[in-house]
């Protein structure tokens, strides 16, 4: 009996064990009760941003978190956290600004970011990650200290480096640091190869305007007599990167004066180097960032109105029926990508294109919307944007929200159904269209 | 009677076109047939290594070799042999000559030194500008053989010594680290600051070793003001690949000479080239090594328990059925089924290659038993695919017990392989005519 019950301890001890070691334990907490935790026992929160739609999210999941080690790791020494960044943990992906998933992301007891990735990892990565975070929350360089002193050492050019090589390492952008430190390094010269090579292994942080771009311009012909037939494409597109990473950065920080930067050098762009994007959408999205909203319903109005007056409807069908035939019978390769293009140009090229601007641009419109010659405005552009395919949910669901604001509960709730409708069984965006069917139906 | 009559016109219509000679006239003997031919004639011996399978191999035989001017040209000043650097005893010929790429070409005069050698298809007029070259460098009194046999005696001629260098970058030779290091040892015009000594280590650089001459130049000047003056563009591109190539170089180097202490050197200097210098490297580098060498006895205690592992981590019902499967869907024309291969034809083709390395070194009926056991899970999990079947009959036909069974397969796989032309139909013929007259077929 004595045996009995020694193996019956032994079992359960096991089992406790196991259910402890094999996985990453996630916490049940508000964010703030997890900061409180973590303030008290002196350790990082561990955050995965994740989505329901995000299969990087699942994988990890699935294998990552569930490997011992990983588990081993993370259960000793954070206090674990999962969100979706679309829901319960909306507002807390908006104030780290979290922009892809999944977002793995390391924070102290004061709230404050000491390590980010984006990404999916396997487990050795993520036991890396998790080494990385310690390491940035205990050194006397971590994220927080390094962005604390930033703002008086931008002389100081060895902490500099260190400075942009830790943003780098910590998951925060190293662009500002790489900045401040080309302008007053001294330890390469600008003509140099060794220069040369630091601008294009960091091409991705250069913006314009800024030290990078003038070294860029001034030492390009020396450059060029160094370059391999490989850098010299490298460097003939850094030019184009400079510019579309100054995008980048606006977008991020919703800053305009970026964003200016970036239009002016965008239109001196050559042509087939400035595909994506249009001139008025970009200026509408410098008025947005700006805070200058009389001014933004005023051009909005007027771009929308441009959209919808450019072209007849029958001709945009005609044409863009063209182009899918010439491209599925010239073009078109069997691959995921063909496939998916294919899929879309079926739809159309322009009419996708327009729905995609009329969605954009009209959302932020209807937060502006306050009589009712607004809503008949907006009423009229979604309209056009329903009879620009009939297969392409997004404008059934954008009238729905537009009669939803109005209170015509009713109507709402029948074009949200309709939209529904248009959603293949697996669509990821099939749970938020439900999710707001069921609030408008419960509210009703 | 009218019968004869036609014969008789056939017959002398088809007779002069052979005697004439038209095109490339290709000995039907062995190599060193050719090789004495080529001596005893003081001619140069061309050699064209090909494979059954090898389309521009099929275009230039078509097309070029049939050409009467470049057959006469051929006639006058060279011997030409074809070698299947496959089957029979082309692959000791390419590994001794150096035949990389198809069709690759090679040029050899009577003393075995090689002259010139190109490769790929091209059209005529560069072909013959390319033979002519060769021919010219034959006749050359400073030829490479020449010089060969001069080295021995003049080796500390530095002059000399330069001229034999610059001649076998011409001739685009290989396996001369030892010349290039000799050079450097005794050379006194060169200084290591200067565009020459960066222009010369560029042009042999896939001749430099890790531990000699060259490796010590580079480590003291690659960096400094004056080489950064010439290391551009190509010379560049050049020491940019120049550490992975020094790490291949190296390993062959000991092969060649039967040296661990080199291959030591090569694996601990694996890292400077980004490889990784762990013990898996190392115990992949030295089976390499040891398969090379023929140390037959030390390449199996290497492998063996390696081998088995592998075999039994297949989970051979598992992976059969996902290949059947896989065929269903295939013909089902299911599109990610038409563009994927299953697991299990990249696990055979491992398993192929393994035997095949082993089957070298092979003597027992023990170990013979054991690698056509470790070729049948390659069969067993990749039912009715031509390639692991005809693989499998090679194996069962050379190592098994049973030639029968292993003609048995050997036609299945040919009949399968026409009825779905397969590319490699070819090349399973000649195994099956070897196999149906008893003679042994050539795996490595």
């Amino acid at each position: 009996m004595k045996n009995f019950a020694t193996v019956f301890v032994l079992v359960m001890t096991l089992l406790e064990g196991q259910i402890f070691a094999q996985s990453i334990q996630f916490d049940k907490v508000s964010f703030e009760e997890a900061l409180l935790k973590a303030n008290k026992q002196n350790k990082l929160i561990f955050i995965d941003f994740n989505a329901v739609w995000c299969a990087p999210c699942k994988v990890m999941e699935r294998n990552v978190f569930t490997n011992p080690k990983v588990a081993e790791l993370f259960n000793k020494e954070f206090i674990n956290l999962k969100l979706d960044g679309e829901r319960e943990g909306r507002a807390i992906a908006k104030k780290f600004n979290v922009g892809a998933y999944p977002t793995l992301m390391f924070i102290n007891g004061k709230g404050e970011m000491v390590y980010k990735k984006v990404g999916g990892l396997n487990a050795s990565q993520t036991i890396k990650m998790g080494d990385g975070a310690l390491q940035s929350y205990r050194s006397k360089y971590g994220l927080v200290k390094l962005k604390e002193l930033f703002p008086s050492k931008r002389n100081d050019e060895k902490f500099l480096k260190l400075y942009f090589e830790k943003m780098k390492e910590y998951g925060e952008s190293p662009i500002e640091g790489i900045e401040s430190w080309l302008k007053v390094q001294t330890e390469i010269k600008e003509a140099d190869v060794d220069m040369m090579e630091f601008l294009l292994e960091n091409s991705k942080y250069l913006i314009v305007d800024g030290k990078a771009e003038e070294i860029y311009n001034t030492n390009y012909d020396e450059y060029w007599d160094i370059a391999t037939s490989y850098e010299e494409v490298s460097l003939k597109n850094m030019k184009y990167n400079i510019v579309n990473n100054t995008r980048g950065v606006a977008y991020k920080n919703r800053n305009p004066q970026a964003l200016r930067a970036f239009i002016v050098n965008w239109k001196e762009l050559p042509a087939n180097r400035k595909k994506t994007g249009v001139l008025m959408d970009y200026e509408l999205d410098y008025t947005w960032f700006s805070k200058d909203l009389g001014k933004y319903k005023v051009q909005a109005a007027y771009y929308l109105d441009s959209i919808v007056g450019a072209k007849s409807l029958k001709q945009i069908h005609k044409d863009d029926a063209i182009f899918y035939k010439d491209y599925k019978e010239n073009k078109y390769r069997p691959s995921l990508i063909g496939d998916s293009v294919l899929k879309n140009l079926k739809i159309g090229k322009e009419a996708l294109w327009q729905i995609a601007a009329i969605k954009k641009t009209t959302y932020k419109y209807l937060t502006l919307c306050k009589t009712r010659k607004d809503y008949k405005k907006v009423i009229k552009w979604v309209n056009y944007g329903i009879q620009l395919s009939s297969s392409n949910y997004e404008m059934y669901n954008l009238k729905s929200d537009v009669l939803n604001k109005q209170g015509k509960t009713k109507e709402a709730i029948k074009f949200k159904q309709l939209a529904l409708d248009k959603l293949s069984k697996r669509h990821k965006k099939r749970p938020f269209l439900k999710e707001e069917l069921n609030k408008m139906m419960t509210a009703d | 009677m009218k019968y004869i009559y036609i014969a008789i016109i056939l017959l002398l219509m088809l007779v002069p076109v052979r005697t004439l000679g038209q095109g490339i006239n290709f000995e039907k003997g062995t190599f060193n047939d050719a090789l004495s031919l080529a001596k005893s004639d003081n001619k140069l011996l061309f050699v064209d290594g090909y494979a059954v399978w090898c389309g521009p191999c099929k275009k230039m035989d078509k097309t070029v070799f049939l050409e009467k001017e470049v057959g006469n040209y051929f006639d006058k000043h060279l011997i030409a042999i074809k070698v299947n650097v496959e089957r029979g005893e082309g692959p000791r010929i390419k590994q001794k000559y150096g035949i990389e790429g198809l069709p690759g070409y090679v040029f050899i005069d009577g003393d075995g030194h090689v002259v010139y050698r190109f490769s790929s298809a091209m059209p005529t007029g560069q072909f013959m500008k390319e033979v002519e070259l060769a021919v010219s460098y034959s006749k050359d009194k400073n030829s490479i053989g020449r010089l060969a046999e001069r080295y021995k005696v003049e080796m500390n001629d530095e002059a000399f010594v330069r001229v034999y260098l610059d001649k076998m970058k011409l001739s685009k030779s290989i396996n001369y680290a030892d010349v290039l290091d000799h050079f450097l040892s005794i050379q006194l015009s060169i200084k290591e600051a200067s565009k020459e000594m960066v222009v010369l280590l560029a042009d042999h650089s896939n001749e430099i070793i890790f531990g000699s001459k060259a490796d010590e130049i580079i480590k003291r000047n690659f960096g400094s003001d004056v080489w950064k003056l010439y290391v551009r563009k190509d010379i560049r591109e050049k020491y940019q690949g120049l550490k992975r190539k020094m790490v291949s170089t190296t390993t062959n180097y000991a092969i060649s000479k039967k040296d661990t202490a080199v291959l030591e050197l090569a694996i601990n200097r694996a890292s400077e080239a980004g490889f990784k210098s762990d013990l898996a490297q190392r115990k992949k580098a030295y089976s390499y090594y040891y398969l090379q060498t023929g140390n037959g006895v030390k390449y199996k205690a290497m492998v063996k328990a390696e081998n088995n592992a592998f075999i039994e981590s297949i989970d051979v019902a598992q992976v059969r059925a996902y290949y059947l499967n896989w065929e269903k869907r295939k013909a089902a024309k299911e599109k990610k089924a038409l563009r994927s291969r299953p697991r299990s034809i990249r696990l055979g083709q491992q398993i192929y290659t393994m035997v095949e390395n082993y089957g070298r070194f092979v003597t027992s009926d023990q170990e013979k038993k054991e690698i056509v056991k470790w070729m049948k899970v390659a069969f067993d999990i990749n039912p009715g695919e031509v390639k692991t079947m005809s693989n499998y009959a090679n194996i069962l036909y050379t190592f098994g017990n049973d030639k029968k069974a292993a003609l048995k397969i050997k036609e299945s796989a040919y009949k399968l392989a026409v009825k779905e032309n397969e590319k490699m139909k070819d090349l399973i013929k000649l195994d099956l005519e070897a196999m149906r007259d008893g003679k042994g077929i050539i795996l490595k």
